[in-house]
């Protein structure tokens, strides 16, 4: 396995404001890391300096390019969609094939063709025609065509209805993920990528606030459901998080010996969405 | 040819977006030719009328050939301010309607160069457009000179005899095709500046594009009290315009001294490509060609590095 993005003291100021603050990680080939933070957190700043669309200072090789100097060749293995609706709605599909089939080597006909064929996009339409769930079905045919090594996707269903988002995920989970490729992928919508991801980053105030594989995660994080007498007990091992749950106590550990846990009460891997509001509330304090 | 293929499907985007840049010459062609056919349709009627005798039409003098070399020429002029006037407002578009829209991320996303962008909308504005526009000029007065000759036909007169001399014919298609080669390059340094408003105005590119450089000769009119810039930038403008249909002569200008006779009839009445050639020795030419490179830099940089709205 190879790192695929490297990044070391990756920081970027928006004026007086960090949008990232002397940020490290690696990607890993392979992997499909969620990139999870607040609005304004640094997560689209992130993705922007990765695919060379935002200076930055500090280190970062993608694919073995500096995304400032090798930009043009490293988008022969790159592929991103910016959230839904960036295709001009004067495109027709036809000539969308057309185009990225001319300007892009690794780009298969059949394949987006193939795609297209199981939405009710036909070939003659124009993209304004469509509407903003077929746009993105569209887009993602002809992403998924291309074989490329990362994906980059921002809030990629952002405003699609709920058919169209689960689609989205299964589409690319079943016909397009596999060990040779990556995806990088920030979304809001934390419950539709839970059981998609192999690796969770969360960004807070320009910073890493966490940076794990799903086993690490469930691993280091544990959650208890603790009936009323044993509460204090349960916060002696200084949980990060607690909330009522049906009159009884719902903890966040991190870092705490599952078997000390168990005494408690019934455990399990906390969801995304819990973790991050109790990594971003820790945070805050 | 694969080396070619994404250049070549760059044009192609180019005219798929920007469909009035042949749909409006396309009608100006049609205008012209139901022109040409009022216009036999009157020569007919005319005739019968009695207004026009055949006597008096059919004297045609020796200037005819210089007569057709002018009216071919004209004729390449409506279609070419048509022509100017798609390409201003299309390059002044290029590069900000996608980033109004967002979809320059699309576009961002294929291992396309900006330079490569950049140089794709230059190409369309400098040779696709031109050449097109060629194209319709050729077509137009070959369907015109058709229905004027069969009108000629039918009142007696043989224009085919009298009027049309393939050599002056041909002739001005090569020195129409030239002017369009030399306006294109002669216009560089206002292609580029639209470029470079286009890939840097967040809004009303027109607005930038026109106030800054006519603001900037008003504060040198009145600051200064000198017209340099008005003199660069306005009098530029004017000999281009003048290049193609326009055989006016600029003597009156510093610096040309006849050399803008491009068109200018020589001795045996038909023209050459000798005073056409003069054009390019210009040192004018040159220097708005260096000026017209620099702003295109400055579109590349900008559609690089501050790509977004």
């Amino acid at each position: 396995m190879s790192t695929l993005i490297k990044a070391r003291g990756l920081t970027k100021h928006y004026g007086a404001l960090a949008a990232l603050n002397q940020v490290d990680f690696d990607i890993e080939e392979g992997r499909i890391v969620g990139l999870i933070g607040p609005n304004g957190a640094g997560k689209t700043t992130a993705l922007k300096a990765i695919l060379g669309l935002t200076e930055f200072d500090g280190e970062l090789n993608v694919l073995g390019h500096d995304p400032r100097k090798g930009r043009e060749k490293m988008m022969n293995e790159v592929c991103f969609i910016a959230d839904v609706a960036t295709l001009p709605r004067w495109l027709k599909v036809a000539n969308a094939i057309e185009y990225v089939e001319a300007v892009h080597p690794r780009f298969s006909r059949a394949r987006a063709l193939h795609f297209l064929e199981r939405t009710k996009i036909t070939q003659h339409s124009r993209v304004g025609q469509l509407s903003k769930g077929m746009v993105t079905q569209l887009h993602l045919a002809l992403i998924m065509a291309i074989d490329a090594r990362l994906l980059i996707l921002d809030e990629p269903t952002l405003g699609l209805d709920i058919l169209y988002r689960k689609e989205f995920y299964s589409n690319l989970l079943n016909d397009y993920f596999d060990e040779k490729r990556t995806i990088l992928v920030t979304t809001h919508q934390v419950e539709e990528v839970e059981k998609l991801l192999t690796d969770l980053m969360f960004i807070h105030n320009g910073r890493i606030a966490l940076n794990d594989s799903m086993e690490g995660v469930a691993e280091k994080y544990a959650e208890v459901l603790v009936n009323a007498e044993r509460v204090e007990q349960a916060r002696a091992l200084k949980p990060l998080h607690e909330r009522e749950v049906f009159g009884k106590k719902l903890f966040l550990y991190e870092g705490v010996d599952q078997g000390k846990l168990r005494e408690l009460g019934e455990i399990h891997t906390p969801s995304i969405a819990d973790l991050f509001v109790a990594k971003m509330k820790g945070e805050m304090q | 040819m694969n080396a070619i293929r994404p250049y070549w499907m760059l044009a192609k985007r180019e005219v798929w977006e920007h469909k009035s840049l042949w749909i409006v010459p396309i009608v100006v062609a049609c205008l012209v030719v139901l022109g040409s056919l009022y216009g036999g349709a009157a020569l007919i009627v005319a005739a019968h009328q009695g207004v026009i005798t055949v006597n008096n039409f059919g004297t045609v003098s020796g200037d005819a050939r210089g007569g057709l070399h002018v009216a071919m020429l004209a004729m390449a002029g409506i279609f070419n301010v048509v022509m100017l006037f798609m390409v201003w407002f299309y390059l002044m578009d290029s590069l900000y309607a996608d980033r109004k829209d967002r979809s320059v991320l699309f576009w961002r996303s294929m291992p396309v160069s900006d330079t490569a962008t950049v140089l794709s909308k230059l190409f369309t504005g400098m040779v696709t457009a031109p050449a097109f526009m060629f194209v319709l000029v050729v077509l137009a007065e070959i369907v015109g000179g058709i229905i004027f000759t069969i009108a000629a036909g039918i009142i007696g007169v043989n224009l085919l005899h009298e009027a049309f001399y393939p050599g002056t014919i041909v002739l001005t298609w090569i020195v129409l095709a030239f002017a369009l080669i030399q306006q294109s390059l002669w216009l560089l340094p206002y292609w580029g500046w639209f470029l470079l408003c286009s890939a840097w105005a967040k809004k009303l590119v027109l607005a930038w594009a026109a106030l800054i450089p006519l603001g900037a000769i008003l504060i040198e009119l009145i600051v200064f009290r000198s017209h340099y810039l008005s003199d660069g930038i306005l009098g530029h403008i004017g000999h281009g315009a003048m290049l193609v249909g326009g055989y006016a002569a600029s003597e009156s200008q510093p610096g040309f001294h006849g050399n803008f006779r491009m068109f200018g009839p020589s001795d045996h009445g038909v023209y050459t490509f000798g005073s056409v050639a003069h054009m390019f020795a210009v040192p004018e030419m040159w220097i708005g060609v260096g000026i017209g490179i620099i702003f295109i830099l400055g579109a590349i940089w900008l559609r690089r590095h501050r790509s977004e709205i």
